[in-house]
């Protein structure tokens, strides 16, 4: 046999490519919505593009909404990596956020404490939380997505009944908590937005996570895990502990994420459903490839398009939601293997002929 | 508690089991026919919520009730068909196109709600039209019979069709025994010269087909009009009986039936002076008992064998 | 396949292919006339560039068995999948009754009147006998349903018509090896196959059930059914066959008539040159032989059926102690029982006098022992992962690795670099995908990380299998290195060439158990190891003892 090579380059290349020709699809399928639905396609599509960039509170919107989809990607992204499809951070994100507003109700400590309480409980219960279809599917091999779908409904039952029943305000109208106590909300960072040190910790968290994954031992186990679970097992790696300590650290980040969310953006707990945080941070996670700097990056650009067709609602009657073809697009080309494959074999093929 | 089962032993309840188990059973027997032949479908729910509301503009558009169901049918398939090109042609995970499906319904619903109606929550501005109630001669006269079987919504006698054909196809002819061959060995199936991306491309059309009259169900009688997220979660406890029954349809569909008795006796409960949001759960609780118990049986059995 | 092959050799395939050639005119004119199926100068290279099959010219007879032998991975298998359109030839042409013919898939195949019966069998479990039989070309009641009374009738008929003795309405998991195989051989004939490929038929059959087998083969014969048989058992290629195809490398070394080659010669074709290279004048001697791994009565039974039984042997300190035998044999089973990997039913396996059998995969590394495992894209290494984070996984947690909290990147990478360029490894960086090496290199990465573990005794399971001749010659000479600073090496092939240049002692396996021991390899022919490797002798109890003893 001869001896041959593939470039490493080819690969990054194919990647790129890859991207930015589903992004240029996802877009294109946008407008081409646009210009069925609306009157003024064209003026529309370069307000959702510009939007965010045009005012400080737009792009502080952007800030704002990208940091919970940061940690239900990141959360979403450890267990993704593991090979499971675990989509239970969504209820964590709702128990989560019931705990953290009952404590965030109470007073309590100073500004510095109460905060740091009112995410650090949720964390860790929701952590704790999410050990049940990490062990059932660990153990006994029970499905973990219809496992912690189900969870998710008991937490939304669960959560909903305490809210009503020990946490409701008598002052409001609709089912919601009081107002959350002043020492427990994060206080504004950029004057005239709603941007918090949510966003920093976000950030934090994602390069922490990336340092977990490719600067520690645990994080090392992680990876070989979940890329090759058999060369893992053949290297001495135990699968099952990985696999709990990966389930809590996931289930904590989802209990940070939904208490910084609260305290940042709520003045009360009004969630009557399921906030969808979670479900997006699947999504994040899918089209950040598992990597955490991707998922910042990704949770940036979606929260970024967000705003921008939040931003052209006003002006049309296209409403947000719009944004979903372009998620839902870009999802499905970024994860689909044959994508451009038969592009990158023939280019492989070639280049393996001229080493034969 | 004599008057709870005297509920429970009366008519009425055995009607309200019939109307919760249809939605649960287009559901499971959707994720079994996909899951038979090799293709797990998770975006039963998905498919359902389109379905449900195309069903609602389906006959707001044309005025009837029937082309609704049409047009209902014809959005779930194009699900499937999504489903399908990215599994079968690009190789995608179909676990991730599920959960993709499923995001991506939950609020391209609400986005085609708003489109038409300018509401976000419900289509109760919009004139559509449900299928009729049917009631069949003779049979509504037989006691306990009649509860089940007369004075049930149109696409429940739909479902009672759907299920035979469907049992027919699996265990009667040729094309159900490629099915299970392409679901339980690819390689088995493709030497004995079998198409095997043919046939679970049938599969999940009709897969897409059930869901979409799942769907359908919910907003062409159930109710009268599409809320947003209305499926809350029928689809996935579809999925769950599926896990449960494997390859057996009998299995799948008496699971199914065990599910919809918890939905049915919540409904009970709900008439009392109870905490409504607990009681909810009941049926999810329900379901990840019956899965972890099946999951540690199996385990059992497993590990003495 | 690649240019450094010897001048010895060259000369040798040379004089093959004059052999090819006296074998085709002996049979001359009358081949062509009655021949079935004709292959001419096939050619396959995978898209991997493995070239697997190289210019192969058959021509089958209508109405014989015709059995192709050779060692594994002589490229037989993806000659038969070829021959049933599993995969397309890259050059060369396939004539079916005198007609051009090029299959896109298996059903193609089946329709030309093609069957197989594949090594592993194609049966879905939980179906009977009769659908699995129908499945595909299932007989029908008005158009759409199908005809269950007919595919029991229709299957019971044909197994009644050549005289098969199964139920068609039992489950396929109620049903022996034996009957398993009658199901597939039935599978062909129900879909009225003129030819039969039967792939390593015999591998998984008891002796009786293989007689069983042969005189059926004899009756599809004398039906004028085609019958390619492949194997490389020789008694029973012998036993059977019309005529004989040999192949060798990928290549097609003759083909004869049954009667006109002996034994000997057969032996010594499958295996091709005897030895040239040996490593004798490498090897140094370890001053203290003691015994550093001990197997003794080793046993494992799985689902019923034996695949290890009463393995004893010790491995000692400076020497490679070969297990050589065909794939399949239970070598796997061995290897995989003594790492951990998987279990054992009974028996002791002791690393250097503790008993290691109870402890985890980690800690029987702790305790010394390394492992090269013989498939390095499953266990060996995580394709899609850097070469950096490949060539430490055995010993990630080590000290100088690593700083109290985080991985030390650097060292690391510089651990990497130090391997790469001790084990001539061909990569641009650390940081290179390992999948994006050749075959070879990612083989030195696996051997370069268990070698740096400085184990007590390593387990080397086909170490140069499919790779490059320079590779493997490289990575020959750093297993005799180990061996001469004093590890007990326990050598897994199934390449004969290998085994017996590295070996100090050696063990034949052959169904599980021991079937020769040999306390060293002067003297020792390949052609000798060739009788134990395929069954044909077997030594007493006491010979194979010595394994333990000496």
């Amino acid at each position: 046999m001869t001896k041959r090579k593939f470039t490493l380059a080819g690969d990054t290349a194919f990647e790129t490519v890859k991207t930015i020709l589903a992004i240029f699809i996802a877009l294109a399928i946008t407008f081409c919505v646009l210009a069925l639905t609306c009157e003024n396609p064209v003026a529309s599509f370069v307000t959702m593009l510009t939007g965010p960039l045009t005012k400080l509170r737009y792009f502080g919107n952007v800030l704002e909404s990208m940091v919970p989809l940061v940690f239900s990607g990141l959360a979403c992204s450890l267990l993704f990596r593991t090979g499971l499809f675990n989509l239970g951070i969504e209820g964590i994100y709702y128990i989560g956020g019931v705990i953290c507003s009952y404590i965030a109700c109470q007073v309590f400590g100073n500004s510095f404490t109460h905060p740091l309480v009112a995410i650090l409980v949720p964390a860790l219960i929701g952590g704790v939380l999410m050990l049940i279809p990490g062990y059932l599917k660990a153990k006994f091999n029970a499905n973990e997505l219809v496992t912690s779908l189900m969870l998710n409904s008991i937490y939304l039952g669960v959560g909903l009944w305490f809210i009503k029943t020990y946490l409701r305000a008598t002052d409001y109208s609709s089912t919601a908590s009081p107002l959350f106590t002043d020492t427990a909300t994060l206080p504004y960072l950029i004057p005239g937005t709603r941007v918090t040190i949510g966003i920093l910790l976000a950030v934090a968290a994602a390069f922490l996570i990336y340092i977990l994954l490719f600067k520690t031992r645990l994080g090392y186990q992680i990876r070989m895990t979940g890329l090759n679970p058999s060369f893992a097992r053949y290297s001495g790696m135990n699968a099952m502990s990985l696999f709990l300590l990966v389930h809590f650290i996931s289930g904590f980040l989802g209990g940070v994420g939904t208490s910084v969310e609260l305290l940042s953006i709520y003045s009360r707990f009004s969630w009557v459903a399921l906030p969808g945080l979670g479900f997006n941070g699947a999504l994040m996670a899918m089209m950040g490839k598992n990597n955490p700097i991707g998922v910042l990056v990704v949770a940036f650009g979606i929260s970024y398009l967000q705003i921008g067709a939040e931003i052209m609602s006003r002006s049309t009657t296209v409403p947000v939601e719009v944004i979903s073809i372009v998620t839902a697009t870009l999802v499905l080309l970024i994860s689909a293997q044959y994508f451009l494959r038969g592009w990158r074999e023939k280019k492989l093929l070639k280049e393996g002929l001229l080493h034969v | 508690m004599s008057e709870f089962w005297s509920v429970i032993f009366s008519e009425e309840f055995l009607s309200t089991v019939v109307r919760v188990l249809v939605p649960l059973l287009f559901a499971s027997m959707s994720a079994y026919i996909a899951a038979l032949a090799g293709i797990p479908n998770i975006a039963v729910e998905g498919i359902m919520l389109m379905s449900a509301l195309f069903a609602v503009l389906g006959s707001y558009w044309t005025q009837s009730s029937w082309l609704g169901l049409l047009i209902s049918i014809g959005a779930g398939l194009v699900m499937a068909l999504i489903l399908i090109l990215c599994t079968i042609n690009m190789g995608t995970n179909p676990i991730l196109v599920g959960i993709a499906l499923n995001t991506f319904a939950a609020s391209f619903t609400v986005f085609l709600l708003y489109m038409f109606t300018q509401n976000k929550g419900t289509s109760a501005s919009l004139a559509s039209i449900v299928l009729p109630i049917v009631n069949i001669p003779i049979i509504d006269r037989i006691p306990v019979l009649r509860a089940v079987l007369s004075g049930q919504y149109t696409v429940t006698y739909l479902c009672i069709v759907c299920m035979i054909l469907l049992a027919l196809l699996v265990y009667r002819t040729p094309l159900g025994m490629r099915m299970k061959a392409a679901g339980l060995d690819e390689r088995a199936a493709k030497t004995a010269g079998i198409d095997v991306n043919h046939v679970r491309i049938i599969a999940v059309l009709i897969s897409g087909l059930l869901a979409a009259l799942g769907g359908a169900y919910m907003t062409t009688g159930y109710l009268s009009i599409f809320t947003k997220n209305m499926i809350a979660g029928r689809g996935w406890i579809g999925i769950a009986a599926q896990a449960m029954g494997g390859t057996n349809m009998l299995g799948v569909a008496v699971t199914t039936f065990v599910f919809s008795l918890f939905q049915a006796i919540t409904n009970v409960f709900s008439l009392y002076d109870l905490p409504s949001e607990l009681i909810n759960i009941i049926p999810y609780v329900g379901v990840l008992l019956g899965i972890i118990l099946f999951s540690v049986s199996t385990y059992r059995s497993g590990k003495k064998g | 396949m690649s240019p450094p092959f010897s001048k010895k050799t060259i000369s040798i395939s040379q004089n093959h292919n004059t052999l090819i050639c006296t074998a085709c005119s002996a049979k001359g004119g009358i081949s062509l006339e009655n021949s079935i199926l004709r292959l001419e100068n096939i050619t396959k290279v995978y898209s991997n560039g493995v070239v697997a099959n190289k210019d192969i010219s058959v021509n089958f007879q209508k109405g014989e068995i015709h059995s192709i032998v050779g060692e594994n991975g002589a490229g037989k298998s993806t000659l038969m999948k070829i021959l049933f359109g599993i995969e397309q030839p890259s050059a060369g042409k396939l004539y079916l009754r005198g007609e051009e013919r090029r299959f896109h898939n298996s059903l193609e195949a089946i329709d030309a009147g093609i069957g197989m019966v594949h090594q592993h069998f194609m049966l879905i479990p939980s179906f009977t006998v009769a659908q699995s039989i129908v499945l595909g070309m299932e007989p029908r009641k008005n158009r759409v349903f199908l005809n269950k009374k007919a595919a029991v009738e229709q299957t019971r008929a044909i197994a009644e018509q050549y005289n098969f003795d199964i139920d068609v309405t039992k489950k396929i998991s109620e049903l022996s090896v034996g009957a398993k195989q009658k199901v597939e051989i039935l599978k062909t004939l129900y879909r009225n196959a003129e030819i039969i490929i039967l792939d390593e038929p015999t591998s998984v059959l008891t002796p009786q059930e293989t007689e069983i087998l042969f005189d059926e083969l004899e009756k599809f014969r004398k039906l004028g059914h085609t019958i390619l048989f492949i194997s490389h058992k020789l008694g029973e290629v012998k036993q059977i066959s019309d005529r004989i195809t040999i192949m060798r490398n990928g290549e097609s070394r003759g083909t004869f008539n049954n009667a006109e080659i002996s034994m000997e010669e057969l032996t010594a074709r499958i295996i091709g040159r005897e030895l040239i290279s040996s490593y004798d004048e490498k090897k140094r001697d370890w001053p203290e032989k003691t015994p550093v791994l001990t197997v003794e009565g080793l046993c494992l039974a799985h689902k019923g059926q034996t695949r290890l039984e009463g393995i004893s042997f010790a491995v000692k300190r400076g020497e490679i102690f070969g297990i050589a035998g065909v794939q399949g044999n239970g070598q796997d089973e061995l290897i995989r029982a003594v790492a951990g990997l998987s279990g054992h039913t009974a028996g002791a396996i002791a690393l250097d006098g503790t008993d290691i059998s109870k402890l985890s995969i980690k800690k029987r590394r702790e305790a010394g022992l390394a492992y090269v495992p013989e498939d390095r894209m499953l266990d060996g290494t995580a394709g899609e992962a850097s070469l950096g984070d490949n060539i430490i996984s055995t010993y990630f947690e080590r000290k100088s690795l690593n700083g109290p909290l985080f991985m030390r990147g650097r060292r690391i990478n510089a651990e990497a670099r130090r391997l790469i360029k001790e084990f001539s490894i061909k990569a641009e960086s650390p940081a290179q995908k390992i999948q994006s090496l050749s075959g070879g290199n990612i083989q030195k990465v696996v051997v370069a990380r268990e070698h740096n573990t400085n184990p007590k005794c390593l387990l080397a399971e086909q170490p140069t299998h499919g790779i490059d001749i320079g590779s493997a010659e490289f990575i020959h000479l750093r297993l005799i290195e180990m061996r001469n600073a004093g590890a007990g090496l326990l050598l897994v092939s199934a390449d004969l060439d290998e085994v017996m240049s590295l070996s100090d002692r050696l063990i034949v396996m052959y169904e599980g158990r021991i079937a020769a021991y040999f306390s060293g390899t002067k003297g020792l022919t390949r052609s000798e190891l060739g009788y134990y490797m395929l069954g044909v002798k077997r030594q007493t109890p006491e010979e194979i003892g010595g394994a333990l003893r000496d």
